[in-house]
């Protein structure tokens, strides 16, 4: 059929957003850290990653990513799904980079923008939401900031969910092939269809935040218990990371 | 409280969405203390939309509402969402938080509770519903009758003293429905519930308010309202 790989593409990409940012509780020692310790460590790492377009400082990086994933325990199988896409997006987007700067340049940029979003996957696996969100507010972060990112990734699911349901309820009921022009058309009419249902379903969600007491209030979250040891630990390997990349 | 509180008191509300569609016509009903109310009518003539009305989560286009026999104000919001539990129809839209866990505690949350008390709170409901073994899981992998489950534990918290529940029994298992209606039996308070299942409204309510497909009240009476065949046929119930 002429839809399919549009619309399997499509459903697959939906598939993968949808949890995207949801983490999955994953049992690390990194955990032992303590969430507003790892926020600054974790950015940190993404800082060196992004500040660099040394393919030694890169590789360097590289390698304690590497190391972390092997420390942290985290299973390869959900960092890899979150991270597979990832390249393939950002080399698409630096495509023209080849012709304007230079392939090598492209290729580097690839590199540290998946270095950067790889410890931000990492941090997001093995850590709660809602004590990210509390350690920005720790950090006295602007509410307003805090509470954009704690919608957006809830309604991360949301459209990526909506967008699944719709592209399900067509393949159910198509039955023929129609001319190219007919299905962007159809394609078209999805996309409004799409962002109205998607709107209304995000007002649904409002109001049921309201009706359960939603007050635009922070809420108050315990942190684990502080524990001295993987806090210094964690610092100090920080720290190395940091002098390493300074000496390379 | 007082014995003779009016729980609603709703005079000529008529709401309009903002596309102009009517999504209810010249409404008055006073609800007490106590009371079981069903709405009960047939699909699209405006028992969702009732029920925000109710729950004072949309404010009417025209005619008055007063809920516990206040009017719905920034000052007294908060009173109203301690005192009024409002199940969604659709559970997709009621949970919101990445863990069931995360569900539960929210409303606590919201209302300042502290950690310890709130998981005090949520742990008697979690059991009741069989939930308790969910709550690691996101709420969007959960089953049907699970999320109704998991939504009504949130709804039931703070023992509200209204609770508004939308299609309470629609798309889940025999058990799930079985434990729903042991619930409802128990609960003291006061109640509206719509449905358009006939048997469900003998089980649990003492006052019937049938809607017509026009979106007006068709008549208001006690379960025996049930028996009549006429009044059925034009809300479309049968």
């Amino acid at each position: 059929m002429k839809y399919e790989p549009v619309e399997a593409l499509l459903k697959s990409a939906s598939q993968y957003f949808e949890v995207f940012f949801i983490q999955e509780n994953v049992k690390s020692p990194i955990r032992l850290v303590d969430t507003r310790v790892g926020l600054i460590g974790f950015l940190i790492l993404v800082l060196l990653s992004i500040s660099t377009f040394s393919p030694n400082k890169l590789f360097f990086i590289f390698f304690n990513l590497l190391l972390l994933i092997v420390v942290s325990q985290i299973p390869l199988g959900p960092y890899f799904r979150r991270v597979g896409l990832m390249p393939l997006f950002i080399f698409t987007i630096m495509l023209p980079q080849v012709f304007i700067s230079s392939f090598e340049y492209a290729i580097l940029f690839t590199f540290r923008v998946c270095l950067a979003v790889s410890f931000l996957i990492i941090f997001t696996l093995i850590t709660p939401f809602k004590e990210i969100l509390t350690s920005l507010r720790y950090y006295k972060i602007p509410e307003i900031l805090v509470l954009t990112l704690s919608f957006t990734y809830s309604y991360t699911y949301l459209v990526f969910n909506e967008l699944y349901r719709i592209l399900i309820a067509r393949e159910s009921r198509r039955f023929n092939n129609k001319s190219y022009r007919k299905i962007w058309n159809e394609g078209g009419e999805l996309l409004g269809m799409f962002f109205i249902k998607v709107y209304e379903r995000g007002e649904n969600i409002h109001l049921a935040r309201i009706s359960r007491g939603y007050s635009n209030m922070p809420y108050p979250v315990k942190f684990v218990k502080f524990r001295l040891i993987p806090n210094i630990i964690f610092t100090a390997f920080i720290v190395l990371v940091t002098l390493g990349w300074m000496i390379i | 409280m007082d014995d003779n509180l009016n729980i609603i008191e709703a005079k000529n509300i008529e709401y309009a969405y903002p596309d102009k569609t009517v999504g209810i016509k010249n409404f008055s009903l006073t609800i007490e203390e106590s009371e079981r109310v069903v709405l009960l009518g047939s699909n699209g003539c405006g028992k969702s939309t009732l029920l925000k009305l109710f729950a004072g989560l949309i404010k009417p286009t025209s005619g008055d509402i007063k809920i516990f026999e206040k009017d719905i104000t920034r000052d007294n919001y908060l009173y109203f969402r301690k005192n009024i539990g409002f199940l969604f129809q659709n559970p997709d839209d009621f949970l919101f938080n990445p863990t069931v866990e995360d569900e539960l505690l929210y409303t606590p949350m919201q209302l300042g509770i502290s950690n310890k008390k709130a998981k005090t709170l949520i742990s008697e409901n979690a059991s009741y519903f069989g939930i308790k073994k969910l709550y690691e899981k996101p709420p969007f992998r959960l089953s049907g009758g699970e999320k109704k489950r998991v939504a009504l534990a949130c709804v039931l918290q703070l023992k509200p003293k209204l609770l508004i529940l939308d299609e309470p029994t629609s798309n889940i298992d025999g058990k799930t429905r079985k434990r729903i209606l042991e619930f409802l039996d128990q609960y003291k308070g006061t109640m509206i519930v719509s449905t358009h299942e006939i048997d469900f409204v003998r089980k649990i309510s003492n006052k019937v308010v049938l809607l017509s497909p026009k979106k007006e009240v068709l008549k208001v009476g006690g379960i025996e309202l049930l028996e009549d065949t006429k009044y059925l046929e034009a809300a479309e119930i049968i």
